[in-house]
């Protein structure tokens, strides 16, 4: 357990990559954790897009960054300064921080848990990238980055069925060189609530 | 292969439980591991209800198993998903979709399009924490929908969680009981490399 608990714990989003590509046998392992994730009833619906291809990837990037409208960071509140996300620089053009491999995950439009599916597949993913020593980060939302011609014409290039939409990115790469890993963001308090406990009736 | 990935791969859906409870010390581990998880702009506006009333669990459970089949024969919607730890939709004679889990979470997450994200992803970081403590869990889903019962309702209210949250999922805690259940073979063809 020790070592599952570290890297929960010193997992942390990663925005700034270095150009190298992952290698092969880290990128099989990856995803095997994200297929070995558990999954709704017995389907096995959702599929994984890995993309290396940069030109598409800073593509689609800017598409997602044209489409989004986050909320900007102020002095106060925050996502990240050591790896500032979109809502914290206005000047990252790109929604995909140059990542070398930009996996999306897509499933069935008329079922119920797909989000979820591609949550927790996304969340074994993490964990085995920090594992391994590759930056990741999950991006919420995948369809606005297709929500312009040229992503349309990509879907189809994929074979995307119709009925499967874009449920979000999950970038990976090296973290680049010379950056300290990002400190421990503190937990906020007051989130566990425990009902009848053992010491009352057992 | 990373040492702590092959772990991961062998963690499993268990719903066959001893009824004996979870150790507080495991469980405050567990509840850690679930706190760490990501979430959208690193809102942490996530509750974990840790509910080890067996009385509240089983009348949780027996709606969660109402809601999977809604009055229509499970025979005609059932899908086969494990012998070694049967489901509700293996064994139609378990009418608790919590399995008599000693403890069981309720998360709810902030409200939005990410709320299903959030929730996943502690779900997930608290099964993987759970298998690697040498306990046994289960995600279950139709949360929203037990939760929108006048029981769930009453219940949401006496646990003090804010009104604005999402039910997203249970996940079912505890000491495995029955056989460990074997690799469920994964579909071909999910990942695609372009
Ligand atoms: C559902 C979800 C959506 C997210 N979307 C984005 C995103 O669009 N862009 C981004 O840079 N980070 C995104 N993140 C990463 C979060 O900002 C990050 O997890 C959070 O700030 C906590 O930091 P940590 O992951 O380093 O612990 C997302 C995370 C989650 C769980
Ligand atoms: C979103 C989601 C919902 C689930 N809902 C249920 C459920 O309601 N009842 C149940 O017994 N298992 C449920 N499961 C567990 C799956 O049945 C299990 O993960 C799947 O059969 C794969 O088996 P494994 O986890 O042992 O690899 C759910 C899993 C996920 C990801």
């Amino acid at each position: 357990m020790g070592e599952l608990m570290d890297t929960i714990l010193y997992r942390r989003s990663i925005r700034r990559f270095d150009t190298r590509q992952i290698s092969e046998w880290e990128l099989e392992q990856i995803l095997k954790a994200g297929l070995f994730a558990p999954i709704a009833g017995g389907g096995q619906r959702p599929i994984f897009v890995v993309c290396q291809d940069r030109e598409i990837n800073e593509r689609l990037g800017k598409i997602k960054r044209a489409n989004s409208h986050p909320r900007m960071a102020t002095a106060a509140s925050y996502v990240s300064r050591q790896q500032p996300s979109i809502a914290d620089d206005p000047n990252i053009k790109n929604a995909f921080y140059d990542a070398p491999t930009v996996i999306t995950m897509f499933g069935p439009k008329n079922f119920l848990f797909t989000p979820e599916d591609c949550a927790v597949a996304a969340e074994n993913m993490m964990l085995s990238a920090d594992a391994l020593g590759i930056g990741s980060c999950y991006i919420g939302q995948g369809w606005p980055a297709f929500d312009d011609p040229y992503g349309q014409e990509i879907l189809r290039q994929w074979d995307i069925p119709g009925d499967y939409y874009a449920v979000s990115q999950l970038l990976l790469g090296y973290p680049r060189p010379g950056d300290s890993h990002p400190e421990a963001k503190p937990r906020r308090a007051g989130r566990v609530i425990r009902i009848g406990q053992e010491s009352k009736g057992r | 292969m990373n040492e702590i990935i092959e772990k991961m791969l062998t963690r499993h859906a268990i719903r066959r439980f001893q009824q004996r409870q979870v150790d507080n010390e495991i469980l405050d581990q567990i509840l850690t591991a679930g706190l760490y998880a990501p979430s959208a702009g690193n809102n942490q506006y996530s509750r974990i209800v840790v509910c080890q009333d067996s009385e509240i669990n089983e009348k949780l459970g027996r709606i969660s198993r109402y809601m999977q089949f809604k009055g229509q024969d499970p025979k005609s919607i059932a899908h086969s998903i494990s012998s070694e730890q049967p489901s509700i939709q293996d064994d139609f004679t378990i009418m608790n979709g919590f399995y008599n889990a000693p403890t069981v979470l309720t998360i709810f997450t902030r409200d939005g399009v990410y709320a299903h994200d959030d929730g996943a992803m502690i779900g997930e970081n608290i099964l993987l924490a759970a298998h690697f403590l040498g306990l046994g869990a289960c995600y279950v889903g139709r949360t929203g929908e037990v939760f929108a019962t006048e029981y769930g309702r009453t219940l949401w209210k006496a646990w003090g969680v804010p009104e604005d949250m999402v039910p997203v999922c249970n996940v079912l805690l505890g000491y495995i009981d029955g056989p460990f259940p074997h690799e469920k073979p994964r579909r071909e063809g999910r990942i695609v490399r372009v």
